[in-house]
């Protein structure tokens, strides 16, 4: 078993969510493996924190196990268990299951076209959970649906709520999906890519409303993106993932100026190549940085580190063992047999 | 939205007329002469009449004329006359129309009764048990002919256990036939129902509403069943229109008099116009039925109805 | 649908089928009787040893005529079907090789006519061209046409950016024998598979004509035209009614398990549907 990521923010308070060993397999005709290779990372309250790699690392599959919403057939969850703040989410039934699902862990998807059902008003769909779980009355549930929509920064809100979501741009029926993850006031919110299908601008207005989240209600966000200026502008802790394993782990002070992991090291090269505004103005652009070669797909992924054929620093015992992940300073942990810094 | 309708409005008329040509056509297909075939039976058939009639039809003119006078007259309301009885085949064709009418939405009600319910079912279970048996039952419904099945029916209900009428034009009389046309498209109904909720399923908004913690009879029924339902109705107009092709034979074994029936007997009559008539009143009833669910889609779908 | 097994229904039609195939291919060496010779046995005699499906009201063995019935109704199908997926294939290679006028206006014309019923596209043409075996089988033809024209339009429209269609143009291959020589012979084979599906419909419509008294005509021993014929008798006999619809639920039950699992892959209703 691999060590915890747990690299305490707050030690001492309990954890929202804690994922230990989480294994995600996902059958293929002839081609299936591990999304997930035994993943353990647990989240606070009030806190944010980045679950970052590349698309096909494992960290969407995390999320829906998480919300046990994995499509199955064809993934399915074989080993570890998930808790939430006490509870174990593996093992509930079907209705225990729906009742914590939205009113104690909420989650807003990537995809603001098509995550809302384009035949229903939104005010339907704001008001359905509050209904579900509040238990309110009718005028209760609008005041509160119309609450939530203003605090996502929607003027008119009553409007909106006549309308249907082929009626919003992108980055409404967005704040729409936060709106109305939000108005359950779950303690442990699930944000999967809730920036990427977005204008820049409305970006920074999405995350602010993620820190407000975390800084107004004390909840913890599991932020999950690929985008580590989202990562350095919001997140409180990052957690890298490769190949369906965390390779580091550490407070993102850290892990973006002093990362161990070659790998970590690489996707903050490419960020800084990508996006210039991020370099400090009038240095000269580094060098073509990227990381050569691409993830192993899911049926070829060797034993030992998985990142040892795109590494620069591999060595012998690469290729034979999967590093674990091992602390490599105050709540900065790492999973490579020759990181930086050591 | 309004703009939409006209166009598909024009398209209607388009096609309206494209059939009412090749009604006007198909009296050429004849083998021989189009009068003599129709005179086969009579005793009256004086070479004097049967020029009268050829010159009636304006067979004597080059066809490009004939068509030309026939969509003329049609689009007029003028569908002629009957070669037997000298009536107005519109007449009696509308006369009709009411009994088809009544039987079809009957037969499409029984077939949706049937049909959503097991092609949900089978979705739901998708390559479950549930799933095999409906598309087993879907694949033995395409496979029965619809006027042996109804004649089973009549056998059974009507002839052995005595519960319902031979034949004859109440409601009672309608129930046979109904449950036959219901029970013979209600596979394809399911068919296509299936296949809708499956694809509903896999969308990301039915993910959203399980993620905000609805109850799974939530979720099915708001989130899966009216997208699923809205899709539907771009399709009963075309189990409308096989329902109305099957119901043709059905009238026939139940001895329903509606225009189905009434066109077996012109067709073994040989009484053209009145086929001609029954083939341009079938096709403008399956056009109007499938005009009306457009526009019934156009207001039910918020994408369309509130751009 | 990514993974395509044959799946045991699948072969259970193409056994079913072959089993069919073989008695009609049998069927005169087989019967016990002449199927149109009358009083070989009582009038209306119930299924017994030696009329093992009984006979009808002319004391005709029903076993030999529903077995002789075989070859007309698979004779019709063949026939129909052949003379519909050439015709249809030809419509359906040219439009989709035709500028873009023309291949709107032919795709127009063939979802018109294929939102008709094919029965009754058959029907209406059997009204005029008159009675029997041959009419009906050129008219259930013709209803086939619209669904075989669409069909390969879709496997044509597939082709024709590919790059030997190109090659060939260069090499100055005149227009009808890019088609005949090149284009045809790439999906003939996927376009007789789907001929395959034709048989249900075309078997349905002839059992329908003929029993409307449209299509074969008595005494010839069409499934249909017998049904017609046992209508009267249903309390009296009414295995007449039993035998032939079965042997008709039958063989196009066969048919559809082989098609089912394509038909949902090359239906024209949900082509172009996302």
């Amino acid at each position: 078993m691999t060590g915890t990521a747990s690299t305490d923010a707050a030690p001492g308070r309990a954890p929202f969510l804690t994922v230990d060993d989480l294994e995600v397999r996902i059958e293929a005709g002839g081609g299936g493996g591990l999304a997930v290779a035994g993943v353990s990372f647990a989240l606070y309250p009030g806190e944010i924190l980045a679950l970052v790699g590349e698309s096909g690392c494992g960290k969407s599959m995390t999320a829906l196990a998480v919300m046990r919403l994995l499509p199955s057939p064809p993934a399915r969850i074989t080993r570890g268990t998930i808790r939430i703040e006490g509870t174990d989410v593996l093992g509930l039934g079907r209705r225990d299951l729906e009742d914590l699902r939205g009113r104690r862990i909420g989650m807003i998807f990537q995809e603001p076209m098509t995550s809302l059902n384009p035949v229903l008003s939104i005010g339907r769909q704001m008001s359905e959970g509050l209904r579900r779980h509040l238990r309110l009355g009718r005028a209760a549930v609008l005041a509160r649906a119309e609450a939530a929509l203003h605090d996502v920064g929607i003027v008119d809100p009553r409007r909106v709520m006549q309308q249907f979501p082929h009626q919003l741009s992108g980055g409404m029926r967005q704040r729409v999906m936060i709106a109305a993850a939000l108005s359950l006031e779950p303690g442990v919110l699930i944000a999967d890519e809730p920036t990427t299908a977005l204008d820049v601008t409305v970006q920074a207005q999405v995350l602010d409303l993620l820190a407000g989240l975390r800084d107004q209600h004390g909840s913890g966000v599991l932020l999950i993106t690929h985008d580590l200026g989202v990562v350095a502008e919001t997140a409180d802790r990052v957690a890298v993932m490769y190949a369906g394993h965390i390779v580091e782990a550490a407070p993102v002070a850290v892990a973006l100026q002093a990362p161990a992991h070659p790998y970590t090291q690489g996707l903050i090269a490419c960020h800084l190549e990508v996006t210039p505004t991020a370099r400090p103005v009038g240095t000269v652009p580094p060098l073509l940085e990227t990381i050569p070669g691409v993830v192993p797909p899911l049926h070829a992924r060797p034993d030992g580190c998985p990142f040892r054929d795109r590494c620069r620093r591999a060595i012998d015992r690469c290729a034979q063992e999967m590093p674990p992940l091992a602390s490599v300073g105050s709540n900065h942990a790492v999973a490579c047999w020759k990181p930086f810094h050591d | 939205m309004l703009g939409a309708i006209a166009r598909r409005l024009a398209a209607s008329a388009a096609t309206l007329i494209a059939v009412i040509i090749l009604a006007g056509l198909l009296i050429h297909i004849v083998p021989g002469d189009p009068v003599t075939a129709m005179m086969a039976q009579s005793v009256t058939a004086t070479p004097e009449v049967m020029a009268e009639m050829r010159r009636h039809l304006g067979l004597d003119l080059p066809v490009w004329q004939q068509v030309g006078l026939y969509l003329f007259h049609v689009v007029q309301g003028d569908l002629g006359l009957t070669i037997r009885g000298n009536e107005p085949v519109l007449t009696l064709l509308i006369q009709r129309l009411p009994n088809t009418f009544m039987l079809a939405v009957s037969g499409l009600g029984v077939a949706l009764a049937i049909g959503l319910p097991l092609g949900f079912v089978a979705a739901l279970n998708r390559n479950g048990l549930g799933d095999s048996v409906v598309m087993l039952i879907a694949v033995l419904g395409v496979s029965i002919p619809s006027f042996w099945l109804g004649l089973v029916l009549l056998q059974v209900f009507s002839l052995d256990l005595g519960w319902l009428p031979v034949a004859g034009s109440g409601w009672r009389n309608m129930i046979l036939p109904a449950l036959t046309l219901g029970v013979t498209y209600s596979a394809l109904v399911a068919r296509m129902t299936r296949s809708t909720v499956i694809e509903i399923l896999g969308e990301d908004y039915v993910r959203t509403a399980r993620a905000r913690g609805l109850r799974e009879w939530q979720v099915l029924s708001i989130h899966v069943l009216r997208p699923a339902l809205i899709n539907i109705v771009t399709v009963v107009g075309l189990v409308f229109a096989y329902l109305m092709g099957g119901q043709v034979i059905i009238e026939n074994v139940f001895s329903w008099n509606g225009i189905g029936r009434l066109a077996i007997q012109a067709m073994l009559q040989r009484d053209y116009p009145l086929i001609q008539g029954f083939i341009i009143v079938f096709a403008s009833s399956v056009v109007l039925v499938s005009v009306v669910l457009d526009i019934l889609y156009r207001i039910l779908d918020p994408r369309l109805s509130r751009p | 649908m990514t993974r395509r097994r044959v799946s045991w229904t699948v072969m259970l039609g193409i056994g079913m089928v072959a089993l069919i195939l073989i008695l009609a291919a049998v069927a005169p060496w087989l019967a016990p009787f002449d199927p149109l010779r009358m009083a070989v046995g009582p009038r209306l005699a119930a299924p017994q040893a030696g009329f093992w499906f009984g006979t009808d009201e002319f004391g005709r063995d029903l076993f030999s005529r529903v077995l002789c019935g075989a070859r007309l109704s698979i004779g019709i199908g063949f026939v129909a079907i052949t003379i519909g997926l050439v015709l249809g294939g030809v419509i359906g290679v040219l439009a989709a090789f035709s500028g873009r006028w023309v291949q709107a206006l032919v795709l127009r014309a063939l979802d018109v006519l294929y939102s008709f019923p094919d029965t009754l596209i058959a029907l209406a043409l059997v009204a005029f061209l008159g009675p029997g075996l041959s009419n009906a089988t050129i008219a259930i033809a013709i209803s086939l046409i619209p669904f075989y024209a669409r069909v390969t339009f879709g496997l044509a429209a597939v082709e024709r950016p590919k790059p030997y269609v190109e090659a060939a143009r260069l090499a100055g291959v005149s227009h009808s024998r890019l088609l005949a020589v090149h284009v045809l012979p790439n999906i003939s084979q996927t376009l007789i598979v789907m001929g395959t599906l034709g048989f249900s419909s075309a078997i349905l419509s002839a059992a329908g004509l003929s029993f409307l008294g449209l299509g074969v005509q008595p005494p010839a021993p069409e499934w249909g035209a017998i049904l017609a014929g046992g209508r009267n008798y249903l309390t009296k006999a009414p295995w007449i009614l039993l035998c032939p619809g079965l042997a008709i639920c039958l063989t196009v039950l066969s048919f559809n398990l082989i098609g089912d699992s394509w038909r949902d892959l090359v239906d024209p209703r949900r082509r172009g549907r996302s």
